[in-house]
């Protein structure tokens, strides 16, 4: 087994392309005011999470499955599926704005939303 | 010889890899996902495509990516699934038979770009079918993953084409 120079470029170019994913899509990371529900691109349902005083289930059922979704002030979870493998479950809780769960047998996304939070505006 | 270049040895030798990837495909399925992240996955399947590319070529690991990513999700999944498969197998091998020609890079390299490539292509798919900018952070963190997983995978199979006996030319 022998590296090659060309092998470190490649590391390092995937590296800094799921950095710069991950500091792009970080960039507007704030604390969640909303919960969206997507589905086969659709909204299907928004939430703001402050009127979430008590936690909110909804339940999705569509002819490709069911979800259970529950939405309180801090955040959102999906709670129950029956989709094969259960990821979204597995996901947990979402608490920040971007956070997102995906079933993609069901063509489902709960994601949070949230305003941009800006430290200064330069003109 | 048939005028393909392709001998009855050689077409055994595929054949039996194959096998091998569609095993490990569907071995790797039943293992949770890696941090568990949806997709998350080792790639133990690429080790096969990453030998047949470098021992016996381009067009050769094309054929047996395709039918391994076929055969598998038909086994395990159907339907969608065939289509993430598919869309993962055809990039990231496009990208490997690509890599594999410039003298710079080991299967180290190769096995990584591929695992990017296959991630890149898979979270594609899925941003199209559910219509949604949402996955960005998905393909951060799996890019991620395939960096560390492409590694593991170039060394397997550097090591399996340096040590066994019908790889080595």
């Amino acid at each position: 087994m022998r590296w090659k120079t060309g092998d470190i470029l490649v590391i390092a170019l995937v590296i800094t392309l799921a950095a710069a994913l991950w500091i792009f899509s970080a960039a507007g990371a704030t604390r969640a005011t909303a919960c969206v529900i997507e589905l086969d691109g659709h909204t299907y349902a928004t939430y703001r999470l402050d009127e979430c005083h008590t936690p909110k289930t909804v339940d999705i059922r569509t002819e490709r499955g069911f979800n259970q979704v529950v939405i309180d002030q801090r955040g959102a979870y999906v709670s129950q599926s029956d989709c094969p493998n259960g990821d979204e479950v597995k996901r947990g809780r979402l608490e920040k704005a971007g956070d997102t769960a995906v079933c993609l047998p069901h063509r489902l996304v709960v994601r949070l939303t949230g305003t941009q939070q800006v430290d200064a505006v330069t003109e | 010889m048939d005028r393909n270049g392709l001998t009855a040895t050689s077409l055994s030798r595929l054949g039996l890899l194959t096998a091998v990837g569609i095993a490990l495909h569907i071995a790797e399925g039943l293992l949770p996902a890696v941090g568990m992240i949806p997709g998350g996955k080792i790639g133990l399947a690429n080790v096969v495509t990453v030998i047949v590319l470098f021992a016996w070529g381009g067009r050769a690991a094309f054929c047996v990516n395709i039918v391994r990513a076929l055969v598998a999700s038909l086994l395990t999944g159907g339907g969608m699934s065939m289509v993430y498969a598919l869309a993962g197998a055809v990039c990231s091998c496009a990208v490997m038979i690509l890599l594999s020609r410039l003298k710079h890079l080991s299967p180290i390299g190769v096995s990584v770009a591929g695992a990017a490539t296959h991630n890149a292509a898979q979270v594609a798919v899925a941003a199209i079918i559910l219509r949604t900018g949402a996955l960005v952070p998905y393909l951060a963190i799996l890019l991620a993953i395939s960096c560390v997983s492409g590694i593991g995978v170039g060394i397997v199979a550097s090591v399996s084409l340096n040590r066994i006996p019908f790889l080595t030319k």
